[in-house]
């Protein structure tokens, strides 16, 4: 993913140039943070608690770490409260009923001061920021700020911090495992696939018994290495005649795993799955 | 005989403004993030765990006269709260302020919401801020 560090050393071509991070923390091996990738810098819906808490536990120096993810970008739901504006930016403090935190925007064309200028204190908005540390204290650098008008966005926004916080502390733990196998192939996607496997639990879920549904058998075929191997995909009659099942149940099974992108026709009627590598 | 005491007014207040300045800086810094005073957010059900402390809970309106308002909360209770202007009547609003009562609330922000709230939802959400994810809120 991040290879492109490598082919290109930004620190040998220009020595650093004081713009490079030091050697000691260049390289995503070497990275002092375990993952690097791109859930790591996905936007967290978080409350100010959430963050105040992370704050009080880790040290300043370190990035802010809540429920075992690297925190960056940040979205909140709240009130505007002491909205200060200036020319160059706007300063206020989010009161999101947990706590309040302190917010900057700064205004670089004119869209972003009409959009400020709108924002007038006691108005929910939702931000999206980066959560930065200044002078040993933690403000959020906004990025976008927009009034909410469905009130439901409230509810919508916590709930969201509740399942992301459910994800990262519960679910990610059996997930993590898998993505941190040293195998240095590009393997599946393990966020994208693991999306589909639910829905593929779903299906096992229909049936009484443990017995597999279509779906899954249909899958277990086209990860045969045999049929792995064909580039253009399984011929339908083929997975029919494996299965010992009728087309029209097969065809059933097949559209519904190409509707979760599990699957994919190759050339007509030859199928493949989307983790054959 | 004026001079030295001038010069010890001044100097008395530059010591003050020095004091008052980095007051200003300190407070500014403990101001960053303050979670001392969170609103929670309640029902009528959750309402008696928070009496003399700040809540947040939404409610329809169902008459209103002398700034006190007879409402109904979400879960369905009758509730009464003070300190509220006159407000559309029916429209789902949120009150910010202080529990009174095991049925009171005194007001002190409110919002409307509009007629389009799904009351369920936030009812739910209620809970689960109070029970399992507490730790997330409050």
């Amino acid at each position: 993913m991040y290879s492109s560090a490598s082919q290109f050393d930004g620190n040998a071509a220009f020595s650093g140039g004081g713009f490079m991070p030091s050697q000691a923390t260049q390289g995503p091996d070497r990275s002092p943070f375990p993952s690097k990738n791109r859930d790591a810098q996905s936007l967290l819906p978080l409350t100010v608690k959430q963050i105040s808490d992370a704050f009080q536990s880790s040290d300043e120096k370190t990035n802010l770490i809540v429920d075992g993810v690297d925190v960056n970008n940040v979205t909140l739901v709240g009130r505007v409260c002491n909205k200060a504006g200036r020319i160059t930016d706007v300063t206020f403090l989010l009161d999101d009923g947990t706590g309040r935190i302190e917010c900057n925007k700064w205004l670089q064309e004119a869209v972003d001061m009409n959009e400020a200028e709108g924002i007038l204190d006691g108005m929910y908005v939702r931000l999206h920021g980066h959560l930065k540390g200044f002078q040993g204290k933690r403000m959020l650098n906004v990025f976008s700020l927009r009034p909410v008008t469905d009130f439901n966005e409230i509810a919508s926004h916590f709930i969201d911090c509740i399942y992301v916080h459910l994800y990262n502390t519960r679910l990610r733990t059996g997930v993590s495992n898998q993505q941190h196998v040293s195998n240095p192939k590009p393997i599946t996607p393990t966020k994208s696939y693991h999306a589909q496997a639910n829905p593929l639990n779903q299906f096992s879920g229909q049936h009484i018994n443990g017995q597999k549904s279509v779906e899954e058998m249909v899958l277990d075929v086209l990860h045969l290495p045999t049929n792995r191997a064909r580039d253009e995909g399984v011929p339908r009659d083929l997975i029919a005649q494996h299965l010992g099942v009728s087309l029209d149940k097969l065809m059933l099974a097949v559209k519904n795993l190409i509707e979760e992108g599990a699957i994919y026709e190759a050339i007509a009627d030859h199928y493949k799955s989307i983790i054959n590598g | 005989m004026l001079q030295p005491l001038l010069r010890k007014q001044k100097v008395e207040f530059f010591k003050l403004y020095i004091y008052s300045f980095t007051w200003l800086i300190f407070s500014f810094l403990f101001q960053a993030m303050d979670t001392s005073n969170p609103a929670a957010f309640v029902n009528a059900q959750l309402l008696p765990n928070f009496i003399g402390k700040k809540v947040r809970a939404v409610v329809q309106v169902n008459q209103c006269d002398g700034g006190v308002a007879i409402a109904k909360s979400i879960d369905d209770h009758q509730l009464t709260i003070k300190g509220l202007p006159q407000v559309p009547l029916m429209n789902y609003v949120e009150v910010i302020g202080i529990a009174e009562s095991n049925n009171s609330i005194d007001a002190e922000i409110w919002t409307d919401f509009g007629n389009t709230f799904d009351a369920n939802s936030y009812n739910q959400l209620c809970q689960l801020a109070n029970g399992e994810f507490k730790s997330l809120f409050l």
